[in-house]
């Protein structure tokens, strides 16, 4: 019974990651942080804390995962290493 | 300033962040996004990467935001002033507007891309997780971009011909001034007057901490016989880079790219073209600007029609102070050392008539 608690946790979270941060393979759009849309029409800081615990949970979830992000993150293409000199 | 991986620049790394004020707000209070949705790609729909500093920080910090929307950071009126001058317009063309997107329009930053993130232009990504810095670590943030230039002559980077390094800023070294310790808060944050230029009014000069330079009050007698005439720099900075020849265009695929020729280090003496009351010298240290006839002529033909409205010897700053120089060794180390001066000669044929009101014509003598 103690041992069941912790795998139930596990599955709980694996389930979690794959529900929040899933991508598929072709999915190269959105995996970056260079890549993403740069929409300006955003809300204003009117949540409370209890609501944007609940609302930033998979945010907080990918983004404090170091070997999720590793797995998800696609390098950008490296425009500028057509450039010649010192910018 | 080596590059941060994709996933680096995006890592919250430090669980502290979410106890602070900003924490509490919520990922998507500032960043949009749908923190509910299943599947990365619909979590991020709407997604802001770098909020609006108006939208978004002026709701707590109103009066910094507002006056930071026009700072030069943020309205790029510096870059403007001259396109509009070289362009002969106040109104930039199709073509040069193009251009001005595709290559200069990404040096803009916001609050986010000093206090949070590296600026876009340098690469981006978060600066330590998600903590806010104030003030911003300006080997990440400030000389991210202002790099090839300021950073190297500022801290003694630069390569001599000869072998070795220029010295470091005194104000570095042994210093240990940061960027911020000269450039404040009120000139960062736009809190000025209306600037068109980083040097109209500017919001820093020598004689803010050196008051007794000013007219010899500190006894002087070099600073009693050559403040009011000379710059602070044509006695105190040394080499310093000078760019030729950039020219801009996109690839194939659409990407902007640049091409320059290697710098150059020299030090140009030459007149003041405009003299202020902030900078009433005769003469001033003159830095090459790497803009060309042709920077431009990817996007079309005559886009710079005005071309010698402006100097390509411009009014410069080099930010590499040394008490003691080659050039302030003693009177003839300068009066009459024709090297130090920018003459006819030193011009590019095709440049002289809009350099004609900075180059020096007859030496001051010996």
């Amino acid at each position: 019974m103690r041992k069941a608690a912790p795998r139930l946790f596990g599955a709980l979270l694996l389930g979690f990651l794959i529900a929040g941060c899933s991508s598929g393979a072709e999915d190269t759009t959105t995996s970056t942080e260079t890549t993403l849309p740069d929409d300006t029409s955003v809300t204003t800081p009117a949540t409370t804390t209890t609501e944007a615990a609940s609302a930033d949970a998979s945010c907080v979830t990918c983004h404090t995962d170091q070997a999720t992000l590793q797995a998800l993150a696609i390098e950008p293409f490296a425009g500028e290493t057509l450039s010649e000199g010192e910018g | 300033m080596p590059p941060l991986e994709a996933w680096e620049q995006v890592f919250v790394s430090d669980d502290a962040f979410f106890e602070t004020t900003h924490g509490q707000l919520g990922c998507i209070a500032c960043h949009g996004g749908d923190g509910r949705a299943a599947g990365m790609e619909a979590a991020h729909t709407g997604l802001v990467r770098d909020p609006d500093s108006i939208e978004t920080c002026s709701s707590c910090h109103n009066e910094i935001s507002t006056t930071d929307a026009m700072s030069l950071h943020s309205t790029l009126d510096g870059y403007l002033t001259v396109f509009a001058e070289r362009a002969g317009s106040e109104e930039l063309s199709p073509e040069l507007e193009l251009a001005f997107g595709n290559h200069c329009s990404g040096c803009h930053t916001s609050c986010g891309q000093c206090h949070v993130s590296r600026p876009t232009s340098a690469g981006g990504g978060l600066l330590d997780g998600h903590s806010f810095k104030n003030p911003p670590p300006m080997n990440l943030t400030c000389t991210g971009c202002h790099g090839s230039r300021i950073n190297d002559e500022y801290k003694g980077k630069n390569v001599m011909a000869e072998g070795g390094t220029y010295p470091a800023d005194v104000h570095f070294n042994p210093g240990g001034m940061a960027c911020f310790d000269c450039h404040g808060d009120a000139e960062m944050h736009g809190d000025v007057p209306a600037q068109d230029h980083r040097y109209d009014d500017a919001a820093v000069e020598c004689i803010d901490c050196h008051p007794d330079v000013e007219g010899g009050a500190d006894d002087n007698q070099q600073h009693s016989i050559h403040s009011e005439t000379l710059a602070c720099q044509v006695c105190h900075s040394v080499d310093y880079k000078n760019c030729y020849s950039c020219h801009v265009q996109t690839s194939d695929e659409g990407t902007p790219y640049f091409r320059i020729e290697p710098s150059e280090m020299a030090f140009y003496v030459g007149k003041n073209a405009e003299p202020t009351e902030q900078r009433p010298w005769s003469y001033v240290v003159l830095r090459h600007v790497p803009v060309d006839p042709e920077s431009f002529s990817f996007y079309g033909t005559d886009l710079l029609p005005e071309f010698d409205a402006r100097p390509t010897f411009a009014y410069a700053t080099p930010h590499n102070i040394q008490r003691n120089t080659p050039q302030n060794a003693s009177c003839d180390a300068c009066h009459g050392n024709e090297s130090l001066f920018l003459t006819a000669d030193k011009v590019l044929p095709e440049e002289l008539k809009a350099n004609q009101d900075v180059i020096v014509d007859v030496l001051p003598g010996p």
